[in-house]
């Protein structure tokens, strides 16, 4: 059931529905969150080089901001694993290069990418994101799961190692490795015991929150055994309060120095990170949020979930928070634990801040090497290894996105480890799009077409050419040299369907352009059909409409091929009036061609033979039935016969039009809504056809020549002329297009045998 | 939801034959009889002002081109008393009238249509002038032609009802 965001109502109430029936759930599930939420925060902290104090600063003010002026009523904005790489992988090294803390330098950067956020979505710009595909994402954060693996391995092995570029794979691996004999024992197996219990943990109860445990446990394990003291010298490990000690106070609203008197050149310099840092904050925020939408029939609304965003991390630089988005676990675990708000997020927070006021002695003491554990299963999970073969399997462009990115994240700073990604997708796409495909249609001998691949079918006088896919300037190189293969010595007329041709461009009408231009010089016609308004629009303002020709222009219809057929017609129209051309001036053949025709070689044998002693219902309904199963456009009376079989009369289509409207009067009809004119018509139903039938048919004999036939058919009005034995039994119909058709022949008009309807 | 008429847009054909008037007639009647094999041969011909891009002139069907090449050779028209027909005349007037402008051959003042005419407009139209084809133009330019057979069908559409439908055969 689809549910809409329950809005925080000042009304009372409102206030009141909300006590009532959501507030228990929305704060035993802000509590379920924050038991996950609290080790996770502190641990990405450190990711980001900062101390962990700071990710549970993100996971309470950043938190509640996103989601009061978000959307999702289940997705919890924090730290997250890969935008705290990006965040290290950008400030590393600036306190050294500008002389500037690095958290007032991160202060200014979450400032400048909530701004690029919030703007992005009062300006209903965060379409943007939807060109990212999931390729890229799929694959930087694989990439930044290992960077963070690698770069927690230090903790883990409690060594100490400085490198400048903490994104740079090669150069971390390096110095671990040369590092590697200082391995702490105590620090090794506390991450190892941390890691392996939120790896067992879940298997043996799932609703256990792992994370908790597996730190409490190792910290109060590390705590009595006293690996924390000095006392154990070089194999002392580390724990929070070495990094900075937490204070268990919510004093954390600081105005950011940076922010408010910003230095143009560190501005410039953060620039780029800010954009790729507000991008992913978003892409995450974004998926997140749809994929637990699908499943809790939400309708997001993503703008607002745009600004929340960004009003969260703007406010959080002034509240000592770094970079956050939404968080996929502890947005899946508000979902689970049954959240019905976003309130629910909030009271995440204020669980999170109690945690901070009242257990911030007790968190100083947890090891750096627990969380680290942590971290290295989180950046385990992080490459999506079903996704990643998946992704191999499929395709290669897919393949190239994804390990593109991947490989970008371990080797470029991953501020353009995400841009690379964007542009290797960008160049797959248009590489993609960048093809016209171009098949050829055969006529079939019944009817409709075959298609076959371009330039292996038969030769033939005219050649029909499918064009599909897009037009513009990438697909159209060359593309007027590659359909001059399909041209040989017979061709007299080239058919280009273009009904599947889109983003039609100046470029392809240039192209055309030179290709008709080419078949002129050829002496070979250009008909064009399956013409969309759009395309219509482009070849009149280029002026190839004017060149081509009205005639050999042929506009899109509903019904498939019709335009095509057309357009063949006119091209076999072309064949057979050079040809005759040809004939006539070699002269000599004509005469000797000149056939006798007559109603007996022009005539079809079809008829149908209506008995005169039925209704009107029952000749509209048999009239409808055939004109319904029937191609031809020209509509073919029914001649009645009676009980000998002799022609007795003809009823035609306008005989029957004008019996059923013969009560309705046109002046007064306009008010009718059809279903009246419907229910008019069948009050003359009952009528007699003998009644209405034209009766002064007369047949016309087999041996009648054209010029009686179009004699009778114009005096008469005939659209068909019956043609009857001696006893009046028709024996065939003849129609003008018949009669034309015996004259084509006649006077070499046509060349080859044409099928009789 | 509002109800909707049938009217000439919601029949009309979009894509059909068209010529200029200046090409000669026989590549006009070559037009009007060659389709591939299997299909039928298109009913009528748009003939356009070759002075002004798109406009229309007129239409030819196989009917109404001989209507007007015997409303012109008066000469030729049968003299049903002696029961003679000119055969001759007959051919050599029409192959003598291949070369000549399609837009000679055009009957004038056929009807047309506008989108919006509904199908009442449309029945008069066609039975009073015994029509096969209805143009639909607008501004001068023929957008689109609406056949006999489909204002026929959705008349018909509008007339059976399930339980009128099928014949009862004779006892």
């Amino acid at each position: 059931m689809l549910q809409r965001p329950k809005l925080l109502k000042p009304a009372i109430t409102g206030i009141a529905s909300y006590l009532r029936q959501d507030l228990r759930a929305d704060t035993l599930c802000g509590l379920t969150v924050a038991v996950m939420g609290v080790p996770q925060a502190m641990a990405y902290a450190l990711i980001a080089g900062l101390p962990p104090v700071y990710g549970l600063y993100t996971a309470i003010v950043t938190c509640s901001v996103a989601a009061i002026f978000g959307s999702s009523n289940h997705l919890v904005t924090g730290p997250t694993n890969a935008l705290c790489m990006v965040i290290l992988s950008l400030t590393a090294t600036l306190p050294q290069k500008y002389g500037l803390d690095l958290l007032e330098i991160i202060f200014l950067l979450t400032f400048m990418s909530g701004f690029i956020q919030f703007l992005l979505g009062l300006f209903r710009l965060g379409g943007i994101v939807r060109y990212v595909s999931n390729s890229v994402v799929i694959g930087f954060t694989a990439g930044a799961g290992i960077l963070i693996a690698v770069n927690q391995l230090k903790n883990i092995l409690g060594i100490d190692i400085s490198t400048a570029h903490a994104e740079r794979l090669y150069e971390v691996l390096m110095a671990t490795v040369w590092k590697l004999p200082e391995t702490n024992p105590f620090a090794l197996l506390v991450g190892v015991l941390t890691a392996s219990a939120v790896v067992l943990i879940p298997r043996m109860n799932a609703k256990l929150p792992a994370a908790l445990i597996a730190v409490v446990g190792t910290s109060v394990l590390s705590f009595l055994l006293g690996w924390h003291e000095p006392s154990m010298e070089h194999f002392r490990i580390g724990i929070v309060r070495d990094i900075e000690p937490i204070r268990g106070t919510l004093g954390i609203f600081h105005l950011p120095e940076l922010v408010l008197h910003a230095r143009f050149e560190l501005v410039r310099e953060l620039g780029t990170g800010a954009v790729a840092l507000a991008i992913l904050g978003l892409i995450e925020a974004a998926s997140i949020s749809r994929a637990v939408a699908a499943s809790s029939g939400q309708r997001l609304d993503f703008t607002r979930e745009f600004v929340g965003q960004g009003a969260g991390n703007l406010v959080g630089s002034f509240f000592s928070c770094f970079c956050g988005s939404g968080s996929f676990t502890r947005t899946a675990l508000c979902y689970k634990s049954g959240g019905h708000t976003r309130m629910a997020a909030v009271f995440s927070a204020v669980w999170t801040a109690l945690t901070l006021l009242f257990l911030a002695p007790l968190a100083n003491f947890i090891p750096k090497a627990s969380l680290a554990g942590i971290l290295v299963i989180i950046a385990y999970s992080m490459i999506d290894k079903h996704r990643l073969g998946l992704t191999w399997r499929s395709g290669k462009n897919s393949r190239i996105v994804l390990f593109g990115t991947l490989v970008s994240t371990l080797i470029l700073p991953l501020e353009y480890a995400i841009f690379a990604g964007i542009f290797l997708s960008i160049v797959i796409l248009l590489k993609v799009t960048g093809q016209t495909d171009l098949t050829q249609l055969v006529p079939r001998h019944d009817s409709g077409f075959d298609e076959v691949p371009f330039n292996r079918a038969a030769p033939s006088p005219v050649v029909t050419v499918n064009m599909e896919g897009d037009l513009y300037f990438a697909a159209v190189e060359d593309l007027d040299y590659e359909l001059l293969r399909c041209l040989t010595s017979e061709t007299y007329v080239v058919v280009l369907r273009m009904k599947r041709l889109r983003a039609v461009g100046s470029t392809a009408m240039a192209m055309l352009e030179h290709f008709w231009t080419i078949l002129r010089e050829r002496h070979v016609t250009l008909i064009v059909s399956g013409i969309e308004e759009e395309m219509e629009e482009v070849m009149t303002g280029s002026g190839l409409r004017k060149q081509i020709g009205e005639q050999n222009i042929f506009f899109a219809d509903n019904k498939l091929f019709q335009s095509t057929e057309l357009a063949l017609a006119r091209a076999w129209s072309i064949v057979e009036t050079e040809r005759a051309q040809a004939v006539a001036l070699s002269g000599g053949e004509r005469s000797a061609q000149r056939q006798e025709f007559s109603a007996a070689t022009v005539m079809s044998r079809r008829s149908i033979r209506f008995g005169n002693q039925h209704q009107l219902r029952e000749a509209v309904w048999l009239l409808s039935e055939m004109l319904r199963r029937t191609r031809d456009p020209i509509t073919q009376p029914l001649f009645l016969q009676d009980r000998e079989g002799k022609l007795a009369g003809e009823l035609t289509t306008w005989h029957v039009l004008e019996e059923l409207t013969r009560d309705i009067e046109l002046s007064s009809s306009g008010d009718l809504r059809d279903l009246d004119i419907g229910v008019r018509m069948r009050s003359n139903f009952t009528q007699s056809i003998e009644v209405i039938a034209r009766s002064d048919v007369v047949g016309l004999k087999p041996d009648a020549s054209l010029a009686e036939l179009v004699a009778t058919t114009v005096e008469n009005d005939f659209t068909i002329v019956p043609i009857c034995d001696p006893e009046s039994r028709i024996m065939g119909l003849v129609s003008a297009r018949d009669v034309l058709r015996g004259l084509a022949k006649m006077f070499n008009l046509v060349t080859r045998n044409e099928p009789h309807g | 939801m509002a109800e909707t008429s049938i009217t000439a847009e919601s029949i009309m054909e979009a894509s059909f034959l068209k010529i200029p008037g200046d090409r000669p007639l026989r590549e006009a009647v070559s037009m009007l009889i060659h389709l591939p094999q299997g299909a039928e041969a298109p009913l009528m011909l748009v003939v356009l002002d070759p002075d002004q891009d798109g406009n229309y002139l007129g239409y030819l069907t196989a009917r109404l081109l001989f209507k007007s090449l015997l409303d012109q050779w008066s000469p030729f028209l049968p003299d049903r008393k002696d029961g003679s027909i000119s055969e001759k005349v007959f051919l050599e007037n029409f192959e003598g009238r291949l070369d000549s402008p399609v837009s000679d051959a055009l009957t004038p003042n056929l009807p047309s249509v506008r989108r919006d005419v509904r199908i009442l407009n449309m029945i008069q139209l066609v039975v009073s002038s015994k029509l096969e084809v209805l143009p639909v133009i607008e501004d001068g330019v023929i957008c689109g032609v609406v056949t006999l057979k489909s204002i026929y069908l959705a008349a018909a559409g509008l007339a059976l009802t399930s339980e009128t439908q099928g014949i009862r055969l004779p006892e």
